[in-house]
């Protein structure tokens, strides 16, 4: 009885997920439409719906009515797998979030373990979206993506070490948990939060690491041959994939569900639920409001800067992050 | 000694008070924008010396148009109305020369009675003769119109271009000039000046404040009737820039905020005198 | 008796010429040999043999490089151009500019128009810097007419040329930010832009292609539209350009991407040919309103600005120092204004004495000139301008071998070529 009610509740939470996937991304692509405008002293869409609200479903619309080319010569299974590649793995990495109290999908002893493994699939749904276009300029695009998100998943997860370190868990709730005991992560590991906050920028190609799909350079990079609602699954993608990052740091350094206060930091029963849910999603919105701010303002950073700055800056920095933090806990016995 | 991360932050600094700054952006097309005298981009119909319009109607730019922008309608050989366009769109358009040449009344003038008044033709005649019937004299006599009529009524300017031999479209031309009003006015007048020292002191921004406040454009009447607003090149003699003129009394130098209190005030004391005599003063 | 004349084979004159210049550059001589020829349809061209040994050079691959097109539709090209860039990796090699593709046959035309008529054909050539466009055929006409121009309208001119610089050189700005991923100073630009050309619209009638100049002055005088307009932009533009600045000039990325880039010296400047804010940047003080002074430039006071760097940084913090230099020089010119009439008499059907002129004027590019010869009649013989955009393209293939793909945007944001009057 207890597994059949397991399994039904855990179908219900990935119909859930998999359902607020597209709205986020829809909120997130809203928000830096306006936002960037505010910045650039305009208005953005507003004559959509007030406030211009519906601009980016109709964008989402738009993608479904265009037409769905693949070329000639493309390799057709591949280049159909690699959206969704891409677009699971931001799915998939929804699963662990945590929400609010009671409101984790999949509650994990080893979530931040399987979190950063699943992010690094669309690593993959990159390149074989690069390659299977059957297009040079894509294939270097693709190329140059894959090796940067592989060059700045060893700071993100290094960073990351040094937090489990500290809290002594994987759990994400028991992370959270220990923050609430500990005061947030942010106090304790100020630099591992650098770290990890551009390693995620970097990771989900946001400005000013996002050469990508910088359109004054070389095309479009790996998504050039792709139209229509494959085109979408890579652009919602992106945009998950920043609320994700945000959100996992608010869970990672921010305290997560918590308030800022410490009393009362979480509640209890559903009332907890919905404070929770309150708090994270202020935290995570904001964090996501922050990475637009900074593709409002800043260039871009070149392929060769961006990479230097992950082996030879970040990596560096992360490991002495993690030491200084290792033999803290050892001799303050914490 | 550069510090790592200043620059950015500087820069985020800028954006980030952008983000609260009032925008620039103009939400055409409810504001249009104010298009300079001299601009050569509007599309005009063209008058021939007669004062008529040189447009036959013959369609040809309507249907060779690509995007089927044009709409017109007219009379032929027979006497039949043809039009050539969307009769919604037509309707609309509402403009007095389409509804003159289609034999429909125009809309009709703020003040219709006006548009056929009788004008004293002795007089005018007189007056005419009194500056020796010269086109160099043509704005003393506009004035003299004016200062009897207060506007140049229609039939005058048609009297002056029969007499001195002038063409209508010239005639009509120079009425345009500033200073010569071509409707009449009732009520009170506010006038801005528009000299170079009080345009350069922020005249502009009074005129629009008051066109604001009154409700009308400059040239215009308020729907009442009470109130005009009209501009000139000589208010006052440039040394209280920005000046305005509420009916005979000259008032500068004012601020946009202070005329506006101003012709509120006046506007209140006009509409209500018997109770507000004792209370209001000029500000 | 053209067995007499001897015509050079270009191959063989290109190869004197290109070796000369590599020398007094400084650059290496062009390499002979190597790979493999590619040809012009690997990259879209039509077929044909090499003309140059240039192109022979470009268009030969070696082992492991790839020719790559930035192409005529590309979002960051200033106009519509080609860039043949070949690469190695992400590293490029060389890179062949491929223009024409904005030709108009403007020189052409010219020779059809009357000399008043010429004023409406040059305004879209550098269709960012129309008065200096219009400027320079108008000098070159009134010396072909022995007319000169009365000084209110010389004050005039000077005026909306030096508006027209504030605004080219605020876009180059917005370009280059924008060229690297800076979404922001380019509305910044444009807003500064947008109040200029209202400006300008209300004295000369249109946006963008003014047609205001007219030989022995100018069309219109100022009016209160246009003064009262002038006032309320002097007292909010450095506000508008300081924005950009705070957002760009001591930005990391920004400094990073463009310091130490693209190094331009002097002596490499000159023999290329590049002028304007470009060679000023790279320590050359040479301005062509202090060099051969025109129009009004000899009473107004003003220094030429240099930079030390040679870079694109140099080169970004020069067009911003100019900038405000031109701002100073708008309040001078409006303190000193004469009263006076704004065009010469000039009876209506004009006819020139046959001959040649020549003007240059100082465009937010550089040294844009014309050289007019005229046969007296109605027409002129012969009508050529020298774009500097076209001179100072010339510069990026010397400066991008080594450099990234990324850095020829960069490189050619700085140059702020502007493809109307690189094609012509």
């Amino acid at each position: 009885m207890d597994l059949l009610f397991g399994i039904l509740r855990f179908l219900l939470a990935t119909t859930l997920l998999l359902l607020m996937t597209i709205p986020t991304a829809f909120v997130v692509i809203q928000m830096e439409l306006k936002v960037i405008a505010q910045m650039q002293l305009r208005y953005g869409p507003n004559r959509v719906g007030p406030w211009g609200m519906f601009q980016s479903t109709i964008h989402g619309f738009k993608f479904l009515a265009k037409e769905d080319h693949i070329p000639d010569q493309a390799d057709r299974a591949t280049f159909t797998l690699a959206p969704w590649m891409v677009y699971m793995a931001a799915a998939m990495s929804m699963l662990v979030m945590p929400f609010a109290p009671g409101a984790i999908a999949a509650d994990f002893n080893i979530g931040i373990v399987y979190f950063f493994a699943v992010i690094g699939l669309s690593v993959v749904g990159l390149l074989i979206a690069g390659w299977a276009s059957y297009n040079k300029y894509s294939l270097l695009g693709g190329l140059r993506s894959a090796a940067q998100m592989v060059s700045y998943e060893i700071p993100l997860t290094l960073s990351v070490v040094g937090v489990v370190v500290l809290g002594g868990t994987l759990n994400f709730r028991e992370l959270i948990a220990w923050q609430q005991l500990h005061g947030w992560m942010l106090i304790w590991q100020p630099v591992g939060l650098g770290i990890f906050y551009i390693a995620s920028l970097a990771e989900i190609n946001r400005t000013p690491f996002d050469m990508v799909e910088a359109d004054s350079e070389l095309v479009a990079g790996p998504f050039t041959e792709y139209s229509g609602m494959r085109f979408g699954f890579f652009f919602f993608a992106e945009y998950v994939a920043l609320f994700i990052m945000s959100g996992v740091m608010t869970a990672l350094f921010f305290g997560g569900w918590l308030a800022p206060w410490p009393f009362p930091a979480q509640l209890e029963g559903f009332g907890g639920t919905l404070y929770g849910l309150l708090w994270f999603f202020l935290k995570s919105y904001m964090f996501v409001f922050v990475a637009v701010w900074l593709r409002a303002t800043l260039p871009r950073v070149r392929v060769d800067q961006l990479m230097g700055m992950a082996w030879k800056v970040l990596l560096p920095l992360a490991m002495l992050n993690l030491l200084v933090t290792a033999g803290a806990v050892l001799v303050f016995n914490l | 000694m550069r510090i790592p991360g200043l620059g950015i932050l500087k820069g985020m600094r800028q954006t980030g008070r952008n983000f609260w700054a009032p925008k620039v952006t103009r939400q055409y097309p409810e504001e249009r924008p104010q298009m300079p005298d001299r601009w050569r981009g509007r599309l005009d119909l063209i008058y021939d010396p007669f004062g008529e319009h040189k447009c036959e109607v013959c369609f040809q730019c309507a249907q060779v148009c690509p995007v089927e922008a044009i709409d017109m309608s007219g009379f032929d050989s027979q006497g039949n109305r043809i039009r050539y366009g969307l009769p919604e769109i037509y309707e609309e358009r509402k403009d007095p020369n389409a509804y003159r040449r289609a034999g429909l009344p125009a809309e009709p003038m703020r003040n219709v009675a006006r548009w056929d008044e009788a004008i004293d033709t002795a007089w005018l005649g007189g007056v005419i003769d009194g500056f020796g019937a010269r086109p160099e004299a043509l704005i003393g006599i506009f004035s003299a119109v004016q200062e009897r009529y207060g506007y140049l009524p229609e039939r005058a300017l048609r009297l002056i271009s029969d007499t001195m031999v002038i063409h209508w479209a010239q005639v009509f031309g120079a009425a345009g000039l500033g200073g010569f009003r071509l409707l009449p006015t009732e009520g009170h007048l506010v006038t801005v000046c528009r000299c170079a020292a009080c345009r350069f002191a922020g005249g502009d921004a009074l005129l629009s404040a008051l066109s604001d406040e009154l409700g009308i454009a400059p040239g215009e009447t308020s729907n009442d009737g009470a109130w005009s607003l009209e501009t000139s090149d000589e208010v006052a003699a440039g040394a209280i820039a920005p000046a305005i003129r509420i009916d005979t009394m000259i008032y500068g130098p004012l601020t946009a905020v202070q005329a506006r209190h101003l012709v509120a005030e006046r506007r209140k004391s006009a509409a209500a005198p018997a109770r507000a005599r004792t209370a209001s003063r000029p500000s | 008796m053209t067995s007499e004349l001897r015509i050079p084979d270009p191959l063989e004159l290109e190869a004197a010429e290109e070796g000369r210049l590599r020398a007094v550059a400084g650059l290496p001589p062009l390499k002979r040999g190597g790979g493999e020829y590619a040809g012009f349809e690997s990259v879209g061209l039509p077929d044909r043999p090499p003309q140059t040994e240039r192109e022979r050079e470009v268009y030969t691959l070696d082992e492991g490089e790839m020719l790559v097109n930035m192409g005529p539709q590309h979002p960051s090209t200033h106009g519509v151009m080609r860039l043949v860039i070949k690469v190695r990796g992400e590293v490029v090699i060389d890179i062949d500019p491929v223009l024409g593709y904005l030709h108009r046959g403007i020189e052409k035309l010219c020779e059809n128009a009357t000399y008043t008529t010429v004023m409406t054909y040059v305004d879209p050539m550098d269709y960012l810097s129309a008065m200096h466009n219009e400027h320079a055929p108008a000098i070159a006409f009134e010396k072909l007419f022995g007319i000169k121009a009365p000084p209110r309208a010389e004050y005039i001119r000077a005026l909306v040329v030096e508006l027209n610089r504030v605004f080219s050189h605020g876009l180059m700005m917005g370009f280059l930010a924008l060229d690297m991923g800076g979404l922001t100073p380019i509305l910044y630009s444009f807003i500064n832009r947008d109040d200029v050309v209202d400006m300008l619209s209300a004295i000369s009638g249109q946006r963008m292609l003014f047609n205001f100049f007219r030989v022995g002055g100018v069309n219109f005088d100022t009016n209160d539209e246009f003064m009262s307009r002038l006032g309320t932009w002097r007292a909010g533009v450095l506000k508008t350009i300081e924005m950009s600045e705070r957002i760009l000039t001591d930005n990391e990325i920004f400094r990073g991407r463009t310091v130490g880039m693209g190094v331009l010296s002097g002596a490499q400047a000159i023999a290329l040919g590049v002028t304007g804010p470009s060679l000023r940047a790279s320590g050359v003080p040479f301005d062509v309103r202090k060099a051969h002074p025109y129009s009004i430039y000899p009473e107004l006071e003003f220094d030429v600005i240099t930079q030390a760097g040679g870079d694109v940084y140099s080169r970004y913090l020069q067009r911003v120092a100019e900038l405000k230099q031109s701002i100073h020089l708008i309040d001078q010119i409006v303190d000193k204004m004469p009263h006076g009439p704004v065009q010469a008499q000039v009876p209506g059907i004009i006819r020139p004495r046959p001959g040649r002129a020549y003007a240059a004027v100082e465009s937010p590019r550089g040294l844009y000139s014309v050289y007019a010869i005229s046969d007296g009649g109605p027409n002129p013989y012969r009508f050529r301008m020298r774009d500097p955009s076209f001179v100072s393209l010339q510069a990026l293939p010397k400066l991008m071998p080594g450099r990234l793909i990324a850095d020829t945007m960069a490189v050619m944001a700085s140059f702020d070529p502007v493809m109307g009057g690189v094609d012509k």
